[in-house]
């Protein structure tokens, strides 16, 4: 239990080492929101590097490589004097905020897991043990998920449990501020403002499955997470015109793409986002693609010839060579969408992409779509789907509801930038339909694994539904 | 050039749309969905709040600026959908249905007397304790075996709870007098050894609806056990 609560701690004060050298563009709220998630990321890197080149994988290495990071961020603040006498009040609340919402999610353990979760369990004890993993494990799962929970035995607990409900913890909390704090006119509490944010966030919360990620032990809810900051933070960039949010938005792509064995294609809707938009530099551009494609391009190729040998149904060598071409070709548009006659079409990029998956689409439900698989027509799974999604996937009726906020939302007054998520929403929807074509196991409950991955996009969706909405009522909304 | 590339999307998607929709035409899916989306319309006075968004896009359309009426509506509108998805949650005892028992194993002890030794917890969950208890002794499943328990370990046992779709199956087979053998879709008990590696720890998992134990020891596959051979394997994971 203590050793758990050392290492969410730890965490947050990794993350808010380097969070807070960004205070005056984030905010405070944000700082201290993003802090863990962004202990996570830097942490979680740390260990994939480490297992990635072969170095010994165990407590000292870790430890002392995030001390190292650590240092490095707090001499940077303070050569830079960012961190002042009146900065360690809120610091300390945080510390002590942290440690209260920790120590509670460890003591109130309702945590529940499915096969697929033990796996995980499973897979992060053996990279802790043998500095390793085994391509049972590599074909099942995104690799920072196993990472995460390797820190088990790297810390000495039994398991990471707090971890899930903490990450929904924050989730809510940075939603909740960033619909707030632009409207925020007053300190009064209980102003209409407050209200109406705090209702968002309890809408969520009313939805039995995602309570029920709160305390499920998978990947889901936390992909689902950085995939939102990682579009959140790029939309903040085009608003407000501070790449800060540029380098938040590219680490939680970076974690999101390493998360689940499907989140590396996810990843790419948002880099040609950002490769059509015209107000971003190419500078930025060319740090934000080529971290991530960096680092999918390492770990990748490894998979390529790791998976060579190996037979799975989920990813295989192909599938990774696939992903090493893909992120290949992207890189090489972005390097001649600034010239020639690339630059004109650059805008219309994201169409095309819609356009492209569609396709796409339309070309596997011809083709797959119409074979049987076990005793059902695959074409009949996207009727469990909906089956799922208004009854037996545990939402109850969240998706209806936001459903009909989204297509209201369509048509209310224009908030700046919002085609990045009409863009992005589409396109997942439509690479979504499409992988589950693939994809065997549908089930009639919570467990299906589509039902499931709606968590990925829930959070973007309500988030720009419930924006469209506060900009009309309240119209002197900020961004 | 946009409206180019808008079209053709446009009836890209309409036609994929359509197709699925023809090839569903008439399943039990399709049924099943109306059936439910015609219960919660009506049952739930949805109609109604269909109303309130007519008068909130009208509020927009007219580009007033926000009135207290409109966020009044919209109030009442998340509010009461909240009470709707509240009434929605599956019935299953506990928080959230979640069932959460933490037992400290002594030496040579089987689960009932691990249960007994930690009387506190298990009052606390004493009804799932029970179901447990009666679908695990009914296995006649006693863990653990011979040399497992060197040390103290850590016993975790997850339930999962069953939804809506399961309790139906249940009442199906309680119909032709097949027993509910429990409320949870699976049970499964992870012993970890305490501080331990890999090495020390087993998982076991029981669908309580198909009577089968779902095996996994360090460095053996996943493997489904049918429940009378249960008894035939050693749990002891350097076996």
């Amino acid at each position: 239990m203590i050793s758990q609560f050392c290492f969410l701690l730890f965490l947050g004060i990794l993350g808010a080492s380097f969070v807070l050298l960004f205070r005056r563009s984030l905010g405070l709220f944000n700082v201290y929101a993003l802090a863990l998630p962004m202990g996570l990321t830097f942490w979680g890197l740390i260990l994939l590097i480490l297992l990635a080149t072969g170095l010994p994988l165990n407590i000292y290495t870790t430890v002392v490589l995030s001390l190292l990071l650590l240092t490095i961020f707090v001499i940077y603040q303070l050569r830079n004097k960012n961190f002042s006498k009146k900065d360690w009040k809120p610091f300390l609340i945080f510390l002590l905020s942290l440690s209260f919402i920790s120590l509670f999610f460890i003591l109130v353990n309702y945590s529940t897991l499915s096969n697929d979760s033990w796996i995980l369990l499973t897979g992060g004890k053996y990279i802790a043990t043998y500095n390793d993993i085994s391509e049972h494990f590599l074909t099942l799962g995104g690799i920072l998920s196993y990472i995460i929970n390797s820190s088990s035995v790297l810390f000495g607990f039994d398991y990471l449990y707090a971890l899930y409900p903490l990450m929904t913890f924050l989730f809510l909390l940075i939603f909740f501020a960033n619909l707030y704090l632009p409207i925020r006119r007053t300190s009064f509490i209980l102003s209409r403002e407050f209200l109406f944010c705090l209702l968002t966030v309890l809408f969520l919360l009313s939805s039995y499955f995602m309570l029920f990620h709160a305390i499920y032990l998978h990947s889901n809810l936390i992909y689902g997470f950085y995939s939102f900051l990682a579009l959140y933070g790029l939309w903040k960039r085009l608003i407000c015109r501070d790449k800060i949010w540029l380098i938040i938005s590219c680490l939680a792509l970076v974690t999101s793409s390493f998360f689940r064995m499907e989140a590396p294609l996810f990843s790419l809707i948002l880099i040609l986002i950002l490769i059509s938009e015209g107000t971003i530099k190419l500078e930025e551009k060319l740090y934000y693609v080529g971290i991530n494609s960096l680092f999918v391009l390492l770990w990748h190729t490894k998979l390529f010839f790791r998976l060579s040998d190996y037979e799975s149904q989920y990813l295989s060598s192909n599938k990774a060579l696939t992903t090493v071409v893909l992120y290949l070709v992207l890189f090489i548009v972005l390097l001649i969408s600034h010239k020639g006659p690339l630059k004109k079409l650059r805008e219309y990029f994201p169409l095309m992409m819609l356009c492209a998956l569609s396709a796409g689409w339309s070309y596997l439900i011809l083709t797959q779509g119409l074979r049987m698989k076990g005793n059902l027509l695959i074409m009949e799974r996207y009727g469990i789907f909906i089956l799922n999604s208004i009854k037996y996937g545990g939402w109850g009726i969240t998706w209806i509801v936001l459903g009909i906020l989204f297509a209201v939302g369509l048509a209310l007054k224009k908030v700046r930038h919002e085609s990045v998520f009409l863009y992005y929403i589409f396109s997942f929807l439509l690479l979504f339909n499409s992988i589950n074509l693939f994809r065997g196991g549908w089930r009639l409950n919570w467990g299906d694994s589509g039902n499931r991955m709606l968590i990925h996009i829930i959070f973007v969706i309500s988030f720009y539904a419930f924006l469209k909405f506060r900009n009309v009522l309240f119209p002197n909304a900020q961004g | 050039m946009k409206i180019f590339l808008f079209v053709p999307l446009v009836m890209v998607n309409i036609f994929n749309l359509s197709f699925i929709a023809y090839k569903l035409k008439g399943s039990q899916q399709i049924k099943e969905a109306g059936r439910i989306l015609s219960d919660y319309f009506f049952g739930f006075h949805l109609i109604p709040l269909l109303l309130v968004i007519s008068i909130l896009i009208l509020f927009n359309s007219l580009k007033k600026s926000s009135s207290p009426i409109l966020y009044q509506l919209f109030m009442v509108f998340i509010l009461f959908f909240m009470a709707v998805n509240f009434s929605l949650f599956p019935e299953i005892d506990g928080w959230f249905g979640l069932g959460k028992y933490d037992f400290k194993m002594k030496k040579n002890s089987s689960l009932e007397e691990a249960i007994s030794k930690s009387p506190a917890k298990a009052a606390r969950q004493v009804k799932s304790c029970i179901q447990l208890n009666k679908y695990l002794s009914g296995k006649t499943l006693v863990i653990p075996s011979q040399g497992l328990l060197e040390k103290d370990f850590f016993l975790k046992v997850f339930t999962t709870p069953k939804t809506t779709v399961e309790k139906e199956y249940d009442h199906l087979l309680a119909a032709e007098g097949v027993k509910q053998l429990s409320k949870f879709e699976s049970i499964t008990l992870i012993a970890f050894k305490k501080r331990n590696r890999v090495k020390e720890y087993i998982v076991i998992t029981g669908y309580p609806h198909s009577d089968e134990i779902f095996l996994y020891a360090y460095n053996k596959s996943f493997v489904f056990v049918p429940s009378d051979l249960v008894n035939q394997i050693s749990l002891n994971p350097d076996d």
